[in-house]
């Protein structure tokens, strides 16, 4: 096996040294169309808090993200299972709970249809399932959720849980109706109108230990970001669509230099800007693994709705004097003559479950 | 067999060589004796002048039949005393050799016939030196130019000269003999390649002119009275001028099916290697394309690590440096290399895929030797230097500068920290034959790979790289061996050889493997001719040693659809041991020669300490030379192979799993069209099984032994040897290798590559110029689609859904490679330039799929572009 590590590792070297000038495809950082950017878990006794409690419940948030500024949930359905997860060692995750559906004798699965008459399962097949037949859901080992407009729901965590983990499967629907079918290797899918959009995801809940001291989110709302030195103040969708959606003709709809003059939004040249993120010392908490003092890493993740980031993530460590970093942002070639909003998201994970989203908008004008 | 031995005694009297005659003086007082190595003091007083003996009738001693059976050489060193009437008055033995030798030159000796020492024109008795040489050459005996003193007419002069460049060779051995023998005289060639021989008998005579590095030439001339003879000889330089090796190596009957040999002449020389001689395996039959920069060995459809790579018997695990780039091993100091794709001698173990033996060359004895080479990706130094008599050491080393390049091409700021990449490797061996039946070979070795990047903040896209990715790998190995001719039916070889080995490989921070490893290996092999017909080989080996490794990383992937089968689980593993493992193994193997059949039965049982598994290999080969140019041959036999080391591991694999297995069956035959020309077709049916694979999704226990697999083909190839001026291979394989996991499908084998044709040639066009071009035309490799993928919210990536394993196919594969060189021949030393051309016509051809963050969009990853290689030789 190291033999051929070291060969993959040496062929990709070689590989990108002679070919990576050519490589053009979509980078992560650029918002083109719906996505999702993370999950949050929220307790309700303190949102502030990152492991449910088995025996209590806890709520989970997708954030999600549309190209276009004003684009509302509205238009989402989404399709969730709650599971435990398979002690296997692939990269896609499975339930424990799906291996009570295979003959183990052949290892085959047994088709999921024949217990319950149909091949394909939609949100408004299952609700009429629970109506009408609750005694075949009841039959499945696994419980759908069915989510219709922003994917936040909340889930019970068992009592006694198998792992000190939990499992999310499902499948978020922009345009489109959520459907479950085990034929399918992606388990999950979706009926999508013109336009439309399916985005399978996976979540792992972790759980609180009651040796261990609680996880808290890593924060954004108290960081400092700056454009150019510039403070670069927190602005909200609602306020920009006031600003920009105030013109009579679509040619001025999008005036975000609008936003500009009312002081909304920050204006700013078309040419390369720098953005730079300050953070709190207390949103790295330290903590123990085998009795050792570790502290959290942060990873933060950035995208943009216009423009190119030189990076698409950033790493922010303990250890290091100034918790924060700079950022490269290069305009796109066309700018139209009332300006380009431009929103800039970010997202802070701590590898432990925690998470957290900020959003920072500017109007590049020509 | 062409008749093996003569035996010759090379007269050394009044020869180059140093020889003491000294006169026995009846009369001491007024005579002092005489002695070629003293140097006469004061004015020399006015004696009168004295001459040597010469000998006027040589006797050909009887070789002694044991040593002769036994291949045994000798010099016995005799004291003559010659009468004043030139016959041999006493003869003792100074220096014995044994083995019946010394007898025969006495008794030979006792009856040569000299024409006395004479002291002005008296006759006197006279003592000498005698060094009689038993050699198994067939050469006639040859008298010097000054003791050939017959009556002669006419004369012959001449010059000796380089075919290509027409510049004189000096020291040119020029041998003229009287076609009825009658007459033998040599001479050397002086600084201007001119040679003379007078007083020549008429007749027609047959001259040869034999120096180093140029092949040898004969002519017949016609002497005639009174008439000078002026010819030019014009020599060509050998087919490999590098090739110092006198010795000749004549092939033992085969053990195994098929053995593909590339010897020296070739090694460096073909199109699109860089002059790398390990990568001219890649155009024999049965070798499938590896894929770019990954320098994997796939043979028969078999996997990369199922087939085990040897240096002088060793085995090694990494053949090249960076994984493809260059070997591991300076190209000057190689012999050979045998490839056996399968059905191999029970010799050769714990491997169920091919063997590929690279074969050092013997030191030059005889003379300091060096190379230089200069080229834009490494510099290497060679060096050649005999030590005494029959003792020489080799020494190479060589280091990349493509640190140098690397850092020039990015920018400061990129990296916070970088190192390399680099390479670096030697190798050292002394050899000696300690006696005519020892020989004793030391070696070390070592190489180094070293590349480290360090990222402050996460490199572009690829955040998993945050912190840098840094690998490298170093080996140290010492080899002794011992080969002994015990009798003259029984050969001994002893082997030992020691080493440590340490591997590091960081990604991030997420991933860190640390493997260090003490290998230990040692054979001994017996050979013992029961008869003329049958042969009995007996042997052990063992491979053993302590080691530890740490893993910090993913749980390894064993995704069963053909996913990467890499360190890219979801959960963080941490791992770290201290392991011994110990392979021994007995063989014994069976010759016999039932003409025109001959069968080599063998049998291997293998031991793995970790499995606590026993393994029995049994083994058959069969040839039948149906006429003397055409060859029918077969072969069947079981292999084993342990599992990996990390398979075995309880966290990430099965301690309980049991070695892979495979049988081997394969038919064909060879053609010797010509001398330099053969034909080989042959078909080979593999049946894999007990083959390790992973669980269903990759559940506990993570590996079994629930795979089996298929593999056949048949393998079409030409050969055109380099007696001449070309030299080329022209080969097709059309093959299958299949898989099966569990009890799902057959689907086909990552490297199945079902068309591979590879022609390559290399000419010398004259006047040092030569080129050669290989062009490979092969199927493209299969791959796994990735129909989706999973928004993987905990570490903001995705999670690719693979599609039927091995469904698609990349393109086919298409290369020229091409290869110029000159080279310049000045007094004493040689200059080459080389031009390497890799991928002549820029092809862009598919090594794989690069996809974009969540697997929707891809787009063809192509490998080499057009590389031009040029470099620089020097040569003393």
């Amino acid at each position: 096996m190291i033999s051929r590590v070291f060969a993959v590792v040496a062929a990709a070297f070689f590989i990108c040294i002679f070919t990576a000038c050519d490589i053009d495809l979509p980078r992560v950082s650029e918002i083109t169309d719906t996505r999702v950017l993370g999950t949050r878990i929220e307790l309700p006794e303190d949102p502030s808090l990152v492991w449910p409690i088995p025996g209590e419940s806890a709520r989970i948030s997708w954030k999600v993200v549309f190209p276009a500024l004003g684009a509302s949930t509205d238009t989402l359905e989404s399709m969730f299972i709650v599971c435990t997860p398979a002690p296997v060692s692939v990269t896609t995750p499975l339930c424990l709970e799906f291996f009570s559906l295979m003959d183990k004798r052949k290892g085959a699965q047994q088709d999921l249809s024949q217990l319950i008459g149909v091949e394909r399962l939609t949100c408004a097949d299952l609700e009429q399932a629970k109506r009408e037949r609750p005694e075949l859901l009841e039959a499945l080992p696994i419980d759908f959720l069915c989510v219709e407009g922003e994917p936040s729901y909340e889930i019970e965590i068992p009592e006694d849980p198998a792992q000190d983990e939990l499992l999310i499967l499902g499948i978020l629907c922009d345009k489109g109706k959520a459907f479950v079918d085990i034929t399918r290797t992606a388990f999950f899918g979706c009926e999508l109108k013109k336009g439309g959009q399916e985005i399978p995801v996976v979540f792992y809940v972790p759980l609180q230990d009651e040796d261990d001291p609680p996880n808290h989110h890593p924060r954004l709302d108290n960081a400092e970001f700056r454009i150019n030195g510039r403070a670069w103040p927190q602005v909200l969708e609602t306020d920009l669509l006031k600003y920009l959606l105030d013109g009579d003709s679509n040619d001025e709809r999008f005036d975000c230099l609008r936003a500009v003059d009312e002081r909304a939004v920050l204006g700013v040249a078309a040419e390369n800007q720098v953005f730079s993120l300050l953070i709190e010392y207390d949103s790295l908490e330290e903590y123990r693994v085998r009795g050792e003092r570790q502290s959290e890493e942060l990873t933060i993740a950035h995208y943009a709705t216009s423009g190119k980031l030189n990076r698409d993530s950033s790493i922010i460590r303990s250890e290091w004097e100034v918790l924060g970093f700079d950022l490269e942002w290069e305009p796109p070639e066309e700018i139209p003559k009332n300006g380009l909003l431009t929103r800039v998201f970010f997202t802070v994970r701590d590898g432990r479950g925690g998470f957290d989203s900020a959003m920072r908008a500017f109007c590049v004008t020509r | 067999m062409a008749r093996l031995t003569v035996c010759i005694a090379v007269m050394m009297l009044l020869a180059p060589q140093p020889v003491e005659a000294q006169p026995i003086d009846p009369a001491p007082k007024s005579e002092p004796a005489v002695n070629a190595e003293s140097e006469p003091k004061g004015p020399p007083p006015a004696q009168p002048e004295i001459t040597p003996p010469r000998l006027l009738e040589f006797v050909e001693a009887t070789y002694p039949k044991s040593a002769r059976e036994a291949g045994l050489e000798a010099k016995v060193e005799l004291e003559i005393t010659i009468g004043p009437d030139g016959l041999v008055s006493d003869v003792k033995v100074i220096s014995p050799a044994g083995n019946g030798f010394d007898e025969e030159a006495l008794e030979a000796a006792k009856r040569f016939r000299f024409e006395p020492a004479k002291r002005g024109d008296t006759p006197v008795a006279s003592r000498i030196r005698y060094g009689y040489i038993f050699e198994m050459r067939e050469v006639a005996p040859l008298q010097t130019e000054q003791e050939a003193q017959a009556p002669s007419l006419g004369s012959m002069e001449g010059k000796v000269i380089d075919r290509d460049d027409e510049e004189p060779i000096e020291k040119v051995e020029v041998i003229i003999s009287l076609n009825d023998g009658s007459v033998s005289r040599r001479t050397l060639t002086d600084n201007q390649g001119n040679f003379r021989f007078e007083q020549l008998p008429e007749g027609r005579y047959q001259v040869t002119a034999i120096v180093q590095q140029y092949s040898a030439f004969s002519a017949e001339e016609q002497i005639r009275s009174d008439e000078v003879t002026s010819v030019i000889y014009r020599l060509e330089l050998a087919t490999d001028p590098y090739a110092f090796s006198a010795t000749a190596r004549i092939p033992p009957p085969p053990r195994e099916v098929t053995r593909r040999t590339i010897n020296r002449q070739q090694l460096t020389r073909i199109a699109g290697t860089k002059g790398d001689p390990i990568r001219t395996v890649e155009v024999l039959p049965g070798v499938a394309r590896p894929p770019f920069g990954s320098g994997l060995l796939i043979v028969r459809g078999s996997r990369p690590g199922d087939t085990q790579p040897l240096f002088e018997g060793l085995p090694v695990s990494l053949l090249y440096h960076f994984g493809g780039l260059t070997s591991f091993v300076n190209s000057r100091l190689l012999d050979s290399i045998d490839f056996y794709p399968g059905n191999f001698s029970v010799r050769y173990g714990r491997k169920q895929g091919g063997i590929v033996e690279v074969q050092a060359a013997e030191p030059e004895f005889e003379r300091f030797h060096g190379v230089a080479d200069i080229n834009l990706v490494d510099a290497s130094l060679f060096l050649e230097v005999p030590i005494v008599k029959d003792t020489g050491v080799v020494a190479a080393i060589r280091r990349s500068y493509i640190d140098f390049v690397f850092e020039s091409l990015f920018s400061d700021d990129t990296f916070s920290v970088m190192a390399a990449p680099v390479y670096w490797d030697y190798q050292v061996m002394a050899s000696s034959r300690v006696s005519s039946r020892d020989k004793l070979r030391l070696m070390a070795f070592g190489a180094s790979d070293r590349f480290e990047i360090l990222f402050e903040q996460p490199s572009g896209e690829q955040q998993e790289v945050t912190g840098g990715v840094d690998f490298s790998n170093l080996s140290h190995r010492v080899h002794a061996t011992w080969n002994r001719r015990a009798s003259a039916s029984l050969d001994q070889d002893i082997e030992l050889a020691a080493g440590t080995r340490e591997f590091h490989f960081g990604f991030g921070r997420e991933i860190d493997v640390l493997f260090k490893l003490v290998e230990i290996y040692g054979r001994a092999e017996w050979r013992y001719r029961l008869s003329r017909r049958v042969t009995v080989i007996g042997g052990l080996d063992l491979l053993s040693g302590p080691g530890e490794y740490s893993f910090y990383g993913p749980r390894p992937d064993r995704n069963q659809s053909g996913g990467p089968d890499g360190p890219l689980g979801n959960n963080t593993l941490e791992l770290s041991d201290d392991f011994l493992y110990f392979y021994p193994a007995v063989y014994l193997e069976s010759n016999l020669d039932l003409s025109p059949v001959r069968l080599v039965l063998g049998t291997r049982v293998d031991y793995f300490n970790n499995l606590q598994e026993f393994a029995f290999d049994p083994r058959l080969s069969a040839h039948y030379s149906l006429t003397p140019e055409v060859t029918l041959k077969a072969g069947v036999g079981l292999f084993t192979q342990p599992p990996e080391g990390q398979e075995t591991v309880e966290e990430i694999g099965n301690p309980n799993l049991k070695p892979n297995r495979a049988l081997h069956l394969s038919a064909g035959c060879e053609y010797q069209v010509v001398e330099e020309v053969s034909l080989g077709l042959e078909g080979y049916f593999k049946y894999l099984f007990e083959q390790v694979v992973p669980t269903a999704f990759g559940q506990e226990p993570y590996l079994v032994n629930d795979g089996i697999g298929r593999v056949y083909g048949v393998e079409l190839a030409a050969k055109v040897e380099p007696s001449g001026r070309f030299f080329g291979y022209l080969s097709y394989t059309l093959s299958r290798s299949e898989r099966r996991e569990r009890d799902d499908s057959w689907a086909v084998f990552d490297f199945d590559q079902p068309h591979i044709l590879t022609a390559s040639g290399t000419y010398r066009l004259g006047r040092g110029w030569e080129a050669g071009l290989t062009f490979r035309l092969v199927s493209g490799n299969p791959y796994t689609p990735i129909v989706g993928s999973s928004y993987y919210s905990n570490e903001d990536r995705y999670i690719p859904i693979w599609g039927d394993q091995n469904s698609k196919r990349s393109r086919l594969f298409h290369r020229l490679d091409l290869r110029v060189e000159k080279l310049w021949t000045f007094d004493g030393w040689k200059l080459a330039v080389y031009l390497d051309v890799q991928n002549a016509y820029n092809a862009a051809n598919q090594e794989g799929l690069i996809y974009d963050y969540r697997f929707r969009k891809s787009q063809v990853l192509t490998g080499l572009p057009i590389l031009p290689v040029l470099g620089v030789r020097g040569e003393i």
